[in-house]
């Protein structure tokens, strides 16, 4: 039998074993395992089975997730989301559909901080659902606006699925931080306009809130002049030179953060532009990033006593539980992965399309397609792991006039916004499944009719960025 | 298979938050090792900024620290159905049959983890045997795989428990 073969009995056996409830994770690992000692003899799995395990897990690439997740965890547990929402609602709160806009501002922010969509959800769900029903908007509209919004914690840096995408092709995770910024903010700005265009025709949908009854919190004293003279300092140090581009900016905007924003999430922002502009200035990897994360915001919620012993608990149990099935689904897919570089399937397809003087676009056009459809009916995560070994190495030899590092980077780009789509969009998003395990009395056809508008600026947003790479890759070129 | 889980079942039928706990506690152990690994970083970060001598070998220190944490975790995992699974086409079956169905993947599940466990501990002594050492630190590294070796088999177990209890209650 030709690999070729092989390899398409592998997937399809994959397939029905998902089908038939088995949890991915285990699908890859069996069948990759399977194909594996058939192709190389079982005393060969065993042996790369062996502690092969142990290696997988105690990676230094790796390590970023867990560390992410556990700072994600600590934000959300320490209601950080509250405050951000809260600090929202009195920008927005006058206009027309302000309590929705309110979320998606807030999500941005928290999208800073946390990796993860299902947890941005989750916790927006929470902190913001009864107040946009005592706003009295339409419940359709509130949820699927926290579904949207929730897809923004992967869409902003740091991003769980874009360090996957990095470990997977081989590609720089700090690079993928920088081109998700742009799109990122995009998305934010397209579902504040979507949120315009649909209150605009049906007012009665999202009214504005007469009295936003929210004090401002207290400013110390000294936060004001301390920020003036941190801004004269980043700009004096920008001129001069010490400080470079990334750390002038950064500088300038914690100045910025003490003049001008409400105090209470001047420390979240802090990390938030701690954390992503030194992964961006390369001041520390993302494993130090998202560790010195980590513990600033661990330290920050103890010390500002919003994080109780038990919440600490539960933050920990959280990271534990999303780990454990990140990491248990990864070693499946390096199992998979293993199996297939054997039967030298992907690299033939490659040979193959690269032969076919198919025009790239019309490839690239559809993989999208391909996982549209596929994140229709199946969870993200597992869609990329198992598609990127067959799809790296076809993308990576289509010339788009493009370094091929720059276009793996758009690749990866896109591959966010499809994900992003696939969560919240029917038949099967989970996003809006949580959403409607916390919303019990709004049934989930009202949620996706109230998604459907971010869902229709995301596939404008997909086209964008599609048509032109530079909206992605602008920010990689000027910070390298 | 049918024969095997009806044997376990005589012997003595796993409470459901018994196990929780066990797979909690682990999960606990693993969180704070992920928080020190965090704060050791964070240390190493400050101190190469500050006095340009960050902690030595941290990075290896972090992996050790992630790797055992990984296994700690995929047992609270299981025990709280972590794992992703697809039910879209399953939806037509009735209840029961698809809680057996997934006692059998969970009991496939606990089949790995214990081939897991089975290969860090012979890894385990074979790197004792040889004297292999971490990377850059000069410590042995078996130990490490023997503690890998003890949570997988725990979880293994935390696994066995809940594929019983859900083929039991499928019946």
């Amino acid at each position: 039998m030709s690999g070729f073969a092989i390899a398409f009995i592998g997937f399809a056996a994959m397939l029905f074993l998902i089908a038939i409830r088995m949890p991915i994770a285990l699908a890859m690992l069996s069948v990759g395992a399977a194909g594996y000692a058939y192709l190389s003899g079982p005393h060969a799995l065993i042996y790369y089975l062996q502690t092969n395990t142990y290696s997988q897990f105690a990676s230094y690439t790796l390590s970023v997730i867990p560390l992410f997740i556990l700072m994600g965890a600590l934000a959300e547990q320490s209601g950080i989301a509250a405050t951000l929402f809260r600090v929202a609602e009195r920008g927005f709160g006058r206009f027309k559909g302000g309590m929705p806009m309110a979320v998606i501002a807030a999500c941005t922010g928290f999208g800073a901080i946390c990796g993860s969509s299902v947890a941005t959800t989750a916790t927006f769900g929470r902190a913001a659902l009864p107040e946009l029903r005592r706003a009295r908007v339409d419940a359709g509209l509130g949820t699927g606006t926290i579904a949207a919004g929730g897809t923004l914690g992967i869409l902003i840096p740091p991003s769980v699925i874009l360090v996957i995408y990095a470990i997977t092709a081989e590609q720089n995770i700090a690079k993928l931080f920088q081109a998700a910024l742009v799109p990122g903010l995009l998305a934010a700005a397209f579902y504040l306009i979507a949120i315009a265009v649909v209150v605009r025709r049906k007012p009665h949908l999202a009214p504005p809130v007469a009295v936003v009854d929210v004090a401002r919190t207290h400013r110390p004293f000294w936060a004001r002049p301390a920020g003036f003279f941190i801004l004269a300092a980043a700009i004096a140090g920008w001129l001069f030179g010490p400080l470079g581009t990334v750390g002038g900016v950064l500088l300038a905007i914690f100045g910025l953060l003490l003049v001008l924003a409400d105090f209470a999430i001047v420390p979240a922002a802090a990390v938030a532009v701690t954390v992503v502009g030194g992964i961006y200035g390369e001041v520390f990897t993302p494993t130090e990033g998202a560790a010195v994360g980590a513990a600033v915001t661990l330290l920050i919620g103890l010390m500002q006593r919003t994080l109780s012993l038990g919440a600490l608990k539960n933050a920990l149990l959280q990271t534990a539980e999303t780990s454990g099935m990140i990491f248990l689904i990864l070693l499946g897919a390096e199992v998979f992965g293993a199996f297939l570089a054997l039967t030298q399937m992907p690299a033939t397809l490659a040979a193959m399309i690269g032969d076919s003087g198919l025009p790239p676009y019309v490839v690239v056009c559809g993989m999208l397609l391909t996982y549209l459809v596929l994140g229709a009916v199946m969870d993200e995560l597992a869609m990329i792991l198992l598609t990127l070994p067959v799809f790296i190495p076809i993308i990576l030899t289509l010339d788009f006039g493009m370094p091929t590092d720059d276009v793996a980077i758009w690749f990866g780009i896109l591959v966010l916004i499809v994900v992003g789509i696939g969560l919240s969009a029917p038949p099967i998003g989970l996003n809006v499944f949580i959403i409607n395990k916390l919303a019990t009395d709004v049934p989930i056809t009202e949620t996706y009719r109230g998604v459907m508008p971010f869902v229709i600026a995301d596939l404008v947003r997909l086209a964008i960025v599609t048509m032109s790479p530079g909206v992605a890759l602008a920010l990689v070129r000027l910070l390298n | 298979m049918t024969d095997n889980i009806d044997s376990q079942e005589t012997v003595n039928v796993p409470r459901r938050r018994e196990i929780e706990r066990l797979a909690g506690g682990l999960a606990l152990i693993g969180g704070t090792l992920l928080c020190l690994a965090a704060g050791l970083v964070s240390v190493s970060v400050l101190g190469r900024w500050l006095f340009n001598r960050p902690v030595p070998a941290d990075y290896e220190l972090v992996e050790v620290a992630v790797g055992v944490a990984a296994f700690s975790f995929l047992g609270y995992t299981q025990a709280r159905n972590g794992h992703i699974a697809v039910d879209t086409f399953t939806l037509a079956l009735p209840e029961r049959l698809t809680r057996v169905i997934d006692g059998l993947w969970d009991l496939l599940l606990a089949g790995c983890l214990a081939f897991f466990a089975w290969g860090l501990f012979t890894g385990g002594l074979e790197a004792r045997q040889y004297g292999t050492t971490l990377i850059q630190l000069p410590w042995p590294i078996w130990p490490v795989y023997l503690t890998c070796a003890v949570l997988a088999a725990l979880a293994a177990i935390i696994g066995l428990s809940v594929a019983i209890l859900k083929i039991g209650a499928g019946r």
